[in-house]
């Protein structure tokens, strides 16, 4: 379980992470998403005491990061993959780290073939591929089998079969009962893999709810409806105060009710329906509505 | 041989500094921090390695220079006038250990605290060789008084009681010159705990 309270950050007078207070639970995916320079990888190194915070605390499972024994067995983190001696062989670089902590030798073996990495290992870390050196960290991750895992964008350079692979990781450490706080920029991977969602924008709390939750109060989440009495049925739901749309002649977008008082409505009134589903929105297009206030790196519209 | 001493000095120094310069400059310190996230143990740990392997390094090259020296020596190019009492050469060579061990934790200090590789060099340049000898040259009675408690000074007061190198110019004796260097050391190691603890990584 990670705690954050209250957590800010400040460098120089900006402000990176203001005051997020929220919890990471165990046993769930929990996806991290907010636009580039939102504070996430900032969020991450002051959960692992690498940057100080200006105030407020990061806590695992109730302590500072700091205070853990031997951390590794009990938090892994993928943050900058490359952020490792250049020289050294990834093998010798996770040999060093589970010395430290007093994780056994042959975690290394295990953790680079459950990577993939077994022969690549040897070469020196700077010689990796990008895609090599996320699997060497997301195998450093590992290394301490801990109870909470934190990846950033984890997916970063790894080709189709990494992606699927990572998606399954993530899934199988959090059915296993453990803490799994993974940001990313793929939405739809994220909306494959997450249960929950932290959304941030400018360093700010924008959402923390389920991944259902995210997309049903999407605007457009919405009900569609077919029916030969399309003119008089919306009539009456927007009697009742939905928000309606007719796309087609015999067709009824509604946003704003439930699905189920959509079809009580229809049959009060004896009108027959052909259709009548709901259509989610996708997560790309709830997180888009969530954050469009708060990107700050947006490109302008292309054309000239 | 003190002398030769303070040439490889500045070579093992560069190795010493690159000890941690180099995790700065890879990003290798986050992953470091990482597993060992108590910041004095972490710098103590890099000190346990540095203070011996600088220690056999000195003893090492002073023990080379020596044997160049003795076989000079006892060629007939000196008509056998000169020796060298092992048991003395020994004692010396230990010292030259002890000197380039402090001159090596110092600099591994300096090095946290600084970060860069060049401003380690610089900074470790100015204490080692600059400001004692410009210190020296104001002739100033505190200038020359604080330059000869600088590490260049301690440490050739500490390392060379009998060599006319330092004969007369050090008002002090070989212990007090290796509390002088000691001191120096421990205030480069308290300055690199002390960034390493408040700045982020
Ligand atoms: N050491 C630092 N000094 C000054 N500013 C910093 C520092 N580290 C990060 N920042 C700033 O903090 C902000 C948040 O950065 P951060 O890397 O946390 O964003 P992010 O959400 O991870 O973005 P991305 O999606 O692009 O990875 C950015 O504006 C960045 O420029
Ligand atoms: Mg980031």
């Amino acid at each position: 379980m990670i705690t954050l309270n209250g957590l800010c950050k400040r460098y120089g007078d900006r402000t990176v992470v203001d005051d997020l207070s929220l919890e990471v639970r165990p046993g769930t995916v929990t996806g991290f998403l907010g636009p580039n320079g939102a504070g996430k990888s900032t969020t991450m190194r002051l959960i692992l005491g690498l940057d100080r915070p200006t105030a407020g605390t990061a806590l695992i499972n109730g302590v500072p990061y700091h205070r853990i024994r031997n951390p590794l067995r009990t938090v892994g983190a993928l943050l900058d993959a490359r952020a490792l001696h250049p020289g050294r062989s990834g093998h010798a670089h996770l040999v060093a780290l589970a010395r430290g902590n007093g994780i056994a030798r042959r975690r290394v073996a295990e953790v680079l073939e459950t990577v993939g990495l077994t022969d690549a290992a040897r070469k020196r870390a700077g010689a990796l591929s990008l895609g090599m050196s996320q699997r060497l960290g997301i195998a450093a991750a590992l290394l301490g089998d801990p109870e909470v895992l934190m990846f950033d964008e984890p997916v970063n350079g790894l080709d189709p079969d990494g992606v699927r692979w990572v998606r399954h990781l993530m899934r199988s450490l959090a059915d296993e009962g453990r803490t799994v706080f993974v940001s990313s920029h793929l939405m739809s991977e994220m909306q494959l893999t997450a249960d929950h969602l932290v959304v941030i924008g400018r360093g700010r709390l924008i959402m923390d709810a389920p991944l259902t939750e995210v997309i049903a109060r999407s605007s457009l989440t919405a009900v569609v409806v077919r029916t030969p009495h399309a003119g008089d049925l919306s009539v009456r739901l927007s009697a009742a105060g939905m928000r309606v749309e007719r796309p087609g002649e015999n067709e009824i977008v509604a946003t704003g009710a439930a699905i189920e008082h959509i079809g009580d409505l229809a049959y009060e009134a004896g009108i027959r329906l052909h259709e009548l589903r709901t259509r989610e929105a996708s997560l790309e297009q709830a997180y888009q509505e969530l954050t469009a206030s708060s990107v700050e790196y947006g490109a302008r519209k292309a054309g000239v | 041989m003190i002398t030769a001493t303070l040439f490889v000095q500045f070579t093992l120094v560069a190795l010493a500094m690159l000890v941690i310069t180099s995790e700065y400059a890879s990003g290798g310190i986050r992953s470091t921090l990482q597993a060992t996230p108590i910041r004095g143990r972490v710098i103590a740990a890099k000190a346990l390695v540095v203070a011996p392997v600088m220690f056999a390094a000195g003893v090492l090259s002073g023990g080379v220079a020596a044997a160049v020296v003795y076989a000079a020596l006892s060629t007939d190019l000196f008509g056998g006038y000169v020796t060298l009492p092992p048991a003395e050469v020994a004692v010396d060579l230990l010292r030259v250990g002890v000197f380039l061990a402090l001159v090596s934790v110092t600099t591994l200090g300096v090095g946290t605290a600084v970060r860069s590789a060049a401003g380690t060099l610089t900074v470790v340049f100015m204490v080692l060789m600059g400001l004692p000898l410009m210190l020296l040259m104001t002739g100033s009675q505190v200038g020359v008084e604080v330059s000869l408690r600088m590490p260049l000074f301690a440490g050739l007061a500490f390392m060379g009681g009998t060599d006319d190198l330092t004969a007369g110019l050090i008002p002090y004796s070989a212990g007090e010159g290796l509390a002088w260097l000691l001191a120096w050391t421990a205030a480069a190691v308290a300055a690199g705990y002390a960034v390493l603890r408040r700045r982020d990584a």
